[in-house]
């Protein structure tokens, strides 16, 4: 349930008052900023460091960044970078072993980073951090690793009214307004307009509420309630593309066998992009590297992809060994069994997937073509 | 004492269950009871093939003889199975070596006896040779499935 | 599977720390049950691990070599465990290599385990191939310990040759003075073999079977649990009443890693031990 505790309006001039706010109530701050031709996720300190200004233009196989011609501070779709990487990092030290008079002594990695807000995070990447909740939180055995940087953080969400061409959240549910989860939600009002650049901002938790009051807003008008929704229905109007849930992860099942796959592998280079970007994917390698010079044993943990040929290694051999099979793998599992294994689908629709794939291949070109194969042949 | 019909034998026979009455009572004219002591030889690679037996009970090894090494067994013969294919085609001559691996109580069928009739009755000798090429079957995907070698090192690679 | 629908709730539960450390235990004993596989014998050097159920397995760690998944191949009280581990080259090897005194590393014990009361009252199928006889040897010694419970029970053991039959002093004796049927079968003969030659399926045909009352566990390679579980289903057993073990890939044990997948099952988690209608449907999709 949605509960908007305060809700005030904030001149985007004002917005280093947030910053401020986020400091004294002791959060160091995650968000977009512009870094090597991308939107990418770092440490802000300020509103210089946001990309004010910038849009992107992203289609399959294509990202680039554009200029706009106001100062919208997330006047972009979905960054480059992702939420992930901060909350569940691509290598983790798990434990330390030594052998002590032979015997294997353990000492567990504890890397606690504190308190941090991330400011910027879009409905998508939200509802992307309640799937990862459910995978590596919620099950019998938590993560610790994921379960100390996922605690005491505080979500500062935007609502998006500039989807790029490759995004398809409205259709599976996550945006392009700010759903469950956040802390705070903003929307940016008018920025083409500097008398009128503001945000709404509102709080929903007691978290939210105690760095919102300390903001000197004013209180939200019906003025900028119904500006914020216009926001949002524009994004929803612009939305190019999308997914039809309906039944989908029986289609998916039931069309295993599709030409559709073995179409898709001509073209797929199982090169694990995909999952690399994904805010949700959450395979990983867990291994021990040994330094026998210092006589270390660690025990780490990196990310890994189902596209790997090595990843379903059993036996001298792959369970997988086909391109074909193992893209089949990652898009039912992303849209079908994810359902039966966390209760929520595997995808959130940000669209990464489709504009940093090399040779530019669309998920939802790929599962429509199958579920609509599938669909023809059981009533 | 029960007395019994060789028919009523067959009939009791897993091989011969589907096979309609009438032609099991015609088989059973070709047919003689037989028993085989532990290690006695059932039949000898490379012989004129005389027919088959049906074992009722007993288990029979199947292999072939190997010089300075005697007998290597490849397959395991149960009760309900049969044994001897080769009196069906040319050159008539046994494939295999079998023995008794222990006491074995069987129904032997006579080529000689059995051919002229199913040459004559193809419908029944159409029957018949089904039945025989599910048991080859059965026989080749069991020689697959170990050639296969699942218990292997590297579980059932080839290469 | 689902149709897609409202995403389900979810509350946190307590977090807890080091589902990733492994508990040091210290090998008591070593027996060299065929050239290639070792039972070893674990006692914990200070904390136990939960007692495991027939059909779990661990993650046991060697220092420097790294962890992999072994099943239980005995059952024993005050936090002892037994695994029977076959030296297939990596970290198998270090731990085959193992010697009294050595401390390894134990995670778990995981996964979904023989489904042992299911079996009881009725005729109890054992099929076991290879490595396969060791998760399903702590069914044999529960089952004994409570005959009366189950029906005819019935073991059928292949191997390779004789030389990697597990446990040949309890297959020879002990089982069939307790009223328990065991049948051997070897790929491949070898001098003094005086068994049955040929593959499972061979000796399990020459067995009669009740298949309303039969419940079958079988274990060993996944081609072998494929042509056991159709012969066994081709004789009328219900396939609900066929389980097998699945194999997969496993690193984390504990449903994060993802490598273990098959279909929507994590091995790790929601098997090994499945039921065959279930895993029918998911192998009859190639390279799933």
């Amino acid at each position: 349930m949605i509960v908007d505790l305060d809700r005030v309006v904030l001149p985007a001039s004002g917005l280093d008052e947030l910053f401020d706010a986020l400091h004294v109530e002791g959060y160091p701050v995650l968000g977009p900023t512009v870094r090597d031709g991308v939107i990418t996720i770092a440490p802000v300190t300020g509103p210089d460091d946001l990309p004010r200004g910038w849009g992107d233009e992203q289609d399959a196989g294509t990202y680039r960044l554009v200029r706009r011609d106001d100062g919208a501070y997330f006047g972009y779709a979905a960054p480059a970078g992702t939420w992930k990487r901060h909350l569940f990092p691509a290598r983790s030290v798990l434990w330390r072993a030594r052998m002590i008079r032979e015997s294997p002594v353990i000492e567990e990695a504890h890397d606690e980073p504190g308190r941090r807000a991330l400011l910027g995070i879009r409905g998508c990447d939200l509802a992307a951090v309640a799937v990862q909740d459910r995978v590596l939180l919620y099950g019998a055995h938590p993560d610790p690793v994921y379960a100390a940087r996922r605690q005491d953080l505080l979500l500062v969400a935007v609502a998006c009214g500039t989807p790029a061409s490759t995004c398809f959240c409205a259709s599976m549910g996550t945006g392009p307004g700010v759903g469950e989860g956040a802390d705070i939600a903003l929307t940016e009002l008018d920025p083409q307009d500097p008398a009128q650049h503001r945000f709404l901002i509102e709080a929903r938790t007691p978290a939210g509420q105690a760095v919102v009051a300390r903001v000197a807003g004013e209180r939200a008008r019906r003025v900028d309630d119904e500006a914020a929704e216009a926001v949002v229905a524009g994004a929803v109007a612009r939305m190019v593309r999308s997914v039809d849930n309906e039944g989908l992860p029986d289609a998916l099942r039931l069309g295993a066998e599709d030409p559709r796959w073995d179409d898709v592998a001509r073209r797929c280079l199982s090169c694990g992009s995909c999952t690399m970007v994904c805010p949700t994917c959450f395979c990983t390698d867990v291994r021990d590297e040994p330094n026998v010079l210092v006589g270390v044993d660690e025990r780490v943990r990196v990310w890994a992809s189902c596209f790997e040929l090595g990843h379903s290694y059993l036996h001298g051999g792959a369970v997988r060994p086909s391109p074909r099979a193992r893209y089949r793998q990652w898009a039912t599992h992303k849209f079908a069994t994810w359902w039966d294994q966390f209760g929520t689908s595997g995808c959130v629709g940000c669209g990464r997937c489709i504009a940093w794939c090399p040779v530019g291949i669309d998920v939802t070109e790929e599962i429509r073509a199958v579920a609509s194969g599938a669909r023809e042949q059981s009533p | 004492m029960v007395v019994t019909t060789m028919a009523e034998e067959l009939a009791d026979h897993r091989f011969f269950r589907l096979i309609p009455s009438a032609l099991r009572e015609r088989l059973a004219g070709c047919a003689k009871n037989v028993v085989f002591a532990p290690d006695e030889r059932i039949c000898v690679e490379g012989t004129h093939a005389s027919g088959f037996f049906a074992i009722r009970s007993g288990r029979v090894n199947v292999g072939i003889y190997v010089p300075h090494q005697g007998l290597q067994v490849l397959e395991t013969r149960h009760a309900g199975d049969v044994i001897g294919f080769s009196w069906l085609f040319p050159p008539y001559r046994w494939q295999i070596d079998a023995v008794a691996a222990e006491r074995v109580h069987a129904i032997e069928l006579h080529a000689d006896c059995m051919l002229p009739y199913l040459e004559e009755h193809p419908s029944d000798g159409y029957l018949l040779v089904r039945m025989f090429a599910q048991e080859m079957e059965e026989t080749v995907q069991s020689t697959r499935l170990r050639l296969l070698d699942v218990y292997g090192r590297d579980r059932a690679r080839l290469t | 599977m689902p149709a897609s629908r409202e995403p389900t709730a979810y509350a946190a539960p307590a977090l807890r720390r080091g589902s990733m450390t492994p508990v040091p235990h210290r090998v008591t004993s070593v027996v060299h049950e065929t050239r290639e596989t070792v039972t070893l014998t674990l006692e914990p050097v200070a904390d136990r691990v939960p007692s495991p159920v027939a059909g779990q397995f661990t993650m046991l760690w060697a220092w420097g070599a790294g962890e992999v998944p072994i099943s239980v191949s005995a059952l024993e009280d005050d936090g002892v465990l037994v695994h029977t581990i076959r030296d297939v080259a990596g970290v198998t090897k270090t731990l085959c290599a193992s010697k009294p005194g050595d401390v390894l590393g134990v995670r778990g014990p995981y996964g979904r385990g023989w489904g042992v009361d299911a079996a009881r009252g009725r005729d109890l199928v054992l099929v076991a191939g290879g490595i396969g006889l060791a998760p399903l040897r702590p069914v044999v010694h529960t089952v004994l310990e409570d005959r009366a419970a189950f029906g005819r029970v019935l073991l059928v053991v292949g191997a390779r040759t004789e030389q990697e039959l597990l446990f040949r002093g309890e297959l020879d004796g002990w089982w069939h003075a307790r009223d328990i049927a065991v049948r051997t079968i070897v790929d491949r003969s070898s001098p003094g073999w005086a068994g049955s030659v040929g593959v499972v399926t061979n000796e399990l045909a020459s067995i009669d079977l009740d298949p309303a009352s039969t419940y079958a566990m079988v274990c060993g390679p996944e081609v072998m649990m494929r042509v056991v579980a159709q012969h066994l289903t081709d004789r009328g057993v219900p396939k609900e009443s066929i389980e097998v073990s699945i194999e997969r890939n496993m690193q984390c044990a504990v449903k994060t890693c993802g490598h273990c997948q098959v279909g929507p099952f994590f091995a790790c988690t929601d098997g090994p031990v499945l039921t065959w209608d279930v895993v029918d449907a998911l192998l009859t999709v190639r390279e799933l």
